[in-house]
């Protein structure tokens, strides 16, 4: 699924995204909130579900080379991390909701 | 230098057609309908400070007042008349999704103080307003970011002339805000030299925990990278203060960060133990005098890794 349908699907708020980003596909998706299992276990080209809202997470999603990022739980990034997001060019979208909704609405769809 | 300079250049460039309106666009536009009169439209810009006020019906532009208008409504006594018989009503307009570069072409050939954005081209759903200083402040911004990450790499990075392919970084204890710079910086240059993604990815996590862990657990050190035809070889060296019990640091799940860092994402013990199963050989030793010193290789070339295990 392209990740424009991907965030229409989920309501999502974008914070940062390209059309370039916008026409890439979400092959999967994955929720973590410890940086090392994410940095180890992310698959390429996944959603990346997290409640982490603070500027490390871009260089993890930039590192593994994620579709986007999307903040959980209403968390909310701050500018910093929302400047870097646009500087490594990675997507980021932020959600009210909780992984486990998001992912059962999403999940056979992908 | 000069390359560097260039690829500065070459990024602003991009930048500007990368950066869309509705990325630097006012989302608040302030409007009145067709029905107001020409004097509300003349107190709303005086309150406002604005000179042009968009007229919308319905979520649609109608046209626009702008102030030059309302000297003429002055001068030919209709102030009180709606603004709907007087107002410009061909408004040049913008899509939402256009890159800024239209935007500016549009402010240097007309010398519109504003253009009006619309949901999509063809439509006249209004989203919001942007100005020409709107457009400088926002490239100004990327420019700045741009320009720091740069200065960052060329104060981190010293690129040995010798052996045109070693890169040393600086990591300082306990500065999250250049976390993961080092290593991005290191994904790129492998991206670069065109090697296997699987194979950058693993130098990646590499880097990325180690560059972590000498931020978060240690006094500060540096991390050398070093490039060779058949392998990349990475060298981290700290201050101190050393892992007491090294068995233990290497086990999955061991970890001695504190609530501050867990709240961050980090102090899951996993970080040494990926980097093990990262790396085709891994060592590390450790001092409670000198630091701790790991040195990681990871082979781009898959048949030296059959070799090496034919070997053992
Ligand atoms: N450079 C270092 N200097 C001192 N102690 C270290 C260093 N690197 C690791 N350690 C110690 O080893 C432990 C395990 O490290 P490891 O990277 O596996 O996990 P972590 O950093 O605690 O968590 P994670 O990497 O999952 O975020 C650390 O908690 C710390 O006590
Ligand atoms: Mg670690």
């Amino acid at each position: 699924m392209k990740l424009r349908q991907f965030a229409e699907e989920l309501s999502l708020k974008t914070y940062c995204a390209d059309e370039k980003h916008l026409e890439a596909e979400v092959t999967t998706a994955y929720s973590g909130d410890l940086l090392s299992d994410v940095m180890a276990h992310v698959p390429h080209g996944a959603a990346w579900f997290t409640v982490l809202a603070h500027l490390n997470i871009v260089a993890v999603a930039q590192l593994r080379d994620v579709a986007c990022i999307v903040i959980v739980n209403g968390s909310e990034p701050d500018k910093q991390t929302i400047d870097k997001a646009i500087s490594q060019k990675v997507a980021l979208f932020g959600s009210p909701e909780n992984s486990a909704p998001l992912c059962m609405k999403i999940g056979g769809k992908l | 230098m000069a390359e560097l300079k260039d690829r500065q250049i070459r990024l602003v460039h991009e930048l500007m057609y990368q950066i869309k309106v509705h990325q630097v666009m006012n989302r608040n536009v302030v409007s009145l309908p067709s029905t107001a009169t020409m004097r509300e439209v003349q107190l709303c810009m005086k309150e406002k400070k604005f000179s042009g006020v968009p007229i919308v019906d319905n979520g649609n532009l109608a046209g626009i007042i702008s102030i030059d208008d309302i000297i003429t409504a002055f001068d030919h006594g209709y102030i009180e008349d709606q603004v709907g018989k007087h107002m410009t009503k061909n408004v040049m307009t913008i899509p939402q999704n256009y890159s800024v570069i239209t935007a500016t072409n549009i402010f240097k050939k007309y010398h519109f103080g504003r253009i009006p954005v619309v949901k999509a081209a063809g439509t006249q759903e209004l989203v919001g307003i942007v100005t020409y200083g709107d457009i400088l402040s926002h490239l100004l911004m990327q420019v700045n970011a741009i320009a720091e990450h740069f200065e960052t790499i060329e104060t981190l990075s010293k690129r040995d002339q010798s052996q045109g392919n070693v890169y040393r970084f600086e990591i300082v204890q306990d500065n999250f805000d250049l976390a993961g710079v080092a290593s991005t910086t290191i994904k790129k240059y492998l991206q670069d030299r065109k090697i296997l993604p699987d194979i950058v990815r693993r130098i990646a996590i590499i880097c990325y925990e180690a560059e972590m862990n000498v931020i978060i657990h240690s006094l500060g050190g540096y991390m050398e990278v070093q490039i060779q035809d058949d392998l990349v070889k990475i060298v981290i060296v700290d201050e101190g203060p050393g892992i007491p019990d090294l068995e233990k640091a290497m086990e999955p799940g061991f970890t001695t960060a504190n609530e501050k860092i867990r709240s961050l994402g980090f102090g899951a013990g996993l970080g040494l133990p990926n980097m093990k199963s990262c790396a085709d050989k891994f060592s590390i030793r450790s001092s409670m005098e000198t630091g701790t010193e790991i040195e990681a290789i990871v082979y781009t070339v898959e048949h030296h890794k059959d070799l090496d295990k034919k070997k053992t």
